[in-house]
């Protein structure tokens, strides 16, 4: 494969060209490119053959081609220039905490904490069992793992069903589900709690809320699109409709379904918070309102960097299991027509 | 003739049936006895709390909040779109070191800010135009960004070969092509801005629908809790046609697509 870029999506890969010559046996080349705004889900696909046998998939999701291909050179090559880019990204950072220090020594005192204060401070939180951090911040992540593992069930049940089985129920569903999508979760709040008090059946189905429409209509979106040339070549080919399911349709889905758990996984962690912050009696929110309510200075900063902490890690393992999918689904990819 | 006009209709209703019978259960659930009406109350109970609160009222609590998005969104894209074009334009090299802090910025959630704010700056509007500005800004910023390093290097190039001075070169290569970019930044920040708005009015708003909704959880109030619901996701769809409709205007030359999500 020549003319990729690195994994990292720093560079960015002229595209969707696929592969060039008859190299490897793969011979697909992708281009998976991923605004950081994290918005749309509209998935481009060209399925140019160059050479031999190449698959040009191409993932974009800000419509833009940007990098994504694996090879050996460039990622050779990309760790050194990656570790020069994290440096260089790690000054403003460290200029921000630099500043963020002297101003705390200028402002009134009760209203900023400095640095030095806030991270020992969080991180005693977090090691004293006193403190029970570590354990709310469990709390809240098993109310997101529960409501998203339901919304998963449920979306691309569903998103799969309307998109292959029941596409001409789409118009009818469809809109009504845009709808629901557009209620704002704040407003919803309420109205979960006068079903399920506040405590962690309110929670997870607040989550499950936020999740499920973003995972569903990018699941039934994919589905609905999948390549018709694929699916009668496989059909052609004698395969069965449980076997067209899995070796086509769903690989082929797999990474349009991670990118609406992505997306779904940043608004669940964000409406989590608030919605212990709102009311709750347990989880990372309560803990951020207890400690202002007690007027801990330095822990309720270090609540916040505590809770973008939590928010850029599980955006940073979405992103790696994200890039695992993609890889297993190269295989298959470049297995199948390969074998044909 | 007839069968084709009805057909018509149909194809056109089509979109609203499921919506119109939910709408449909939901008056007649709680009078059948399948829901209980106290937590569930009829629709015509949620009608009438609104003929209660006045008509007025309801609408003015709408107005401020809509009022109150778009004026924080305004000042918002105010900031993000010219820096977004300095940083990419003028200096791509800053902006790439800047990247990771802005990312680590963008993470924090505006939700639990709001509460550092209201020590910084007091409660009341600022506070909330401040969140709502915050939460809007980094997605247009990023987007503006990448839309400002994806436009065609070529289409420049031939514009500077056949001799066009920088201005016009702006204004017709450059902001034409970022263009369709900037719209999808916009609506995902406003929609961004338009979640927390209701999020920070209902922890220290005086008004709008946030506070309404708010305020009747805290007086019991539940006909009026589903008000403020429906009016929420009034407002939402409003916002979303709102933007649709400019897009389209705006964006002439490239087919609009159709987002998915948020």
């Amino acid at each position: 494969m020549s003319g990729a870029n690195g994994i990292s999506g720093t560079g960015r890969a002229s595209g969707i060209s696929g592969a060039g010559g008859a190299n490897g046996i793969s011979g697909a080349g992708r281009a998976n490119g991923i605004s950081g705004a994290g918005g749309s889900g509209r998935a481009g696909h060209a399925n140019g053959a160059g050479g031999a046998n190449g698959i040009g998939n191409a993932n974009g999701i800000s419509g833009s081609g940007h990098a994504g291909g694996i090879s050996g050179a460039g990622r050779a090559g990309g760790a050194l220039g990656k570790l020069k880019k994290t440096a260089i990204g790690l000054i403003p950072i460290l200029a921000f905490f630099l500043i963020w220090q002297i101003a705390a020594g200028r402002v009134p005192k009760g209203v900023l904490a400095p640095p030095t204060k806030v991270i020992p401070a969080t991180l005693g939180a977090f090691l004293d069992p006193k403190e029970q951090m570590l354990l709310h911040t469990l709390i809240s992540l098993r109310r997101i793992g529960l409501g998203l593992l339901l919304a998963v069930v449920a979306g691309v049940l569903a998103g799969f069903l309307l998109g292959t089985r029941f596409k001409n129920l789409e118009r009818l569903f469809l809109p009504f589900f845009k709808v629901c999508e557009k209620i704002n979760p704040f407003a919803v709040i309420p109205v979960f709690m006068i079903f399920f008090g506040i405590g962690d059946k309110e929670k997870v189905a607040l989550v499950f809320w936020a999740c499920v429409w973003p995972i569903l209509t990018t699941t039934q979106e994919a589905a609905k699109s999948v390549d018709p040339a694929l699916v009668r070549a496989a059909r052609a080919m004698g395969a069965s409709p449980a076997r067209l399911f899995r070796t086509v349709i769903f690989p082929y889905v797999l990474p349009n379904i991670f990118t609406g758990v992505k997306l779904a996984v940043r608004v669940a962690f964000f409406m989590i918070v608030a919605a212990e912050t709102i009311g709750s009696s347990a989880g990372l929110g309560w803990y951020y309102t207890r400690k202002q309510a007690m007027y801990k200075l330095p822990l309720i900063y270090g609540s916040i960097l505590f809770i973008t902490a939590m928010a850029i890690a599980l955006n940073y393992a979405f992103s790696k299991m994200e890039r695992k999918m993609l890889v297993w689904k190269q295989a298959v990819f470049s297995e199948s027509p390969g074998a044909a | 003739m007839m069968g084709r006009l009805v057909s018509r209709a149909n194809g056109a209703l089509m979109h609203f049936y499921l919506l119109i019978a939910l709408l449909l259960l939901w008056q007649f659930a709680p009078a059948l006895g399948l829901v209980n009406p106290m937590f569930v109350p009829a629709l015509s109970t949620v009608a009438r709390e609104a003929g209660a609160m006045t008509p007025q009222t309801v609408l003015l609590h709408v107005w401020i909040s809509f009022w109150r998005v778009l004026r924080g969104f305004s000042i918002c894209a105010a900031l993000a779109l010219p820096l977004a074009f300095l940083m990419a334009g003028a200096a791509p090299k800053a902006s790439g070191a800047l990247g990771m802090l802005m990312s680590f910025l963008s993470q924090i959630p505006a939700y639990i800010l709001y509460p550092i704010i209201v020590l910084l700056w007091g409660s009341g509007d600022r506070a909330i135009l401040t969140v709502i500005c915050w939460s809007g800004f980094w997605p247009l910023l990023f987007t503006a960004i990448q839309g400002i390093r994806d436009v065609d290097p070529k289409l420049i190039l031939c514009a500077r070969a056949m001799g066009t001075n920088p201005i016009l070169l702006f204004g017709k290569i450059i902001l034409p092509a970022v263009f369709p970019n900037i719209m999808r930044g916009v609506r995902i920040g406003l929609t961004n801005s338009f979640l927390i708005l209701i999020g920070a009015e209902t922890m220290g708003g005086e008004n709008g629908i946030g506070w309404m909704i708010s305020n009747a959880q805290r007086m019991a109030k539940i006909p009026r809790i589903y008000l403020g619901v429906i009016l929420a996701a009034a407002l939402g769809f409003l916002l979303n046609f709102i933007v649709a409709r400019v897009e389209r205007r705006v964006v002439r030359w490239k087919p609009v697509t159709e987002d998915l999500n948020i």
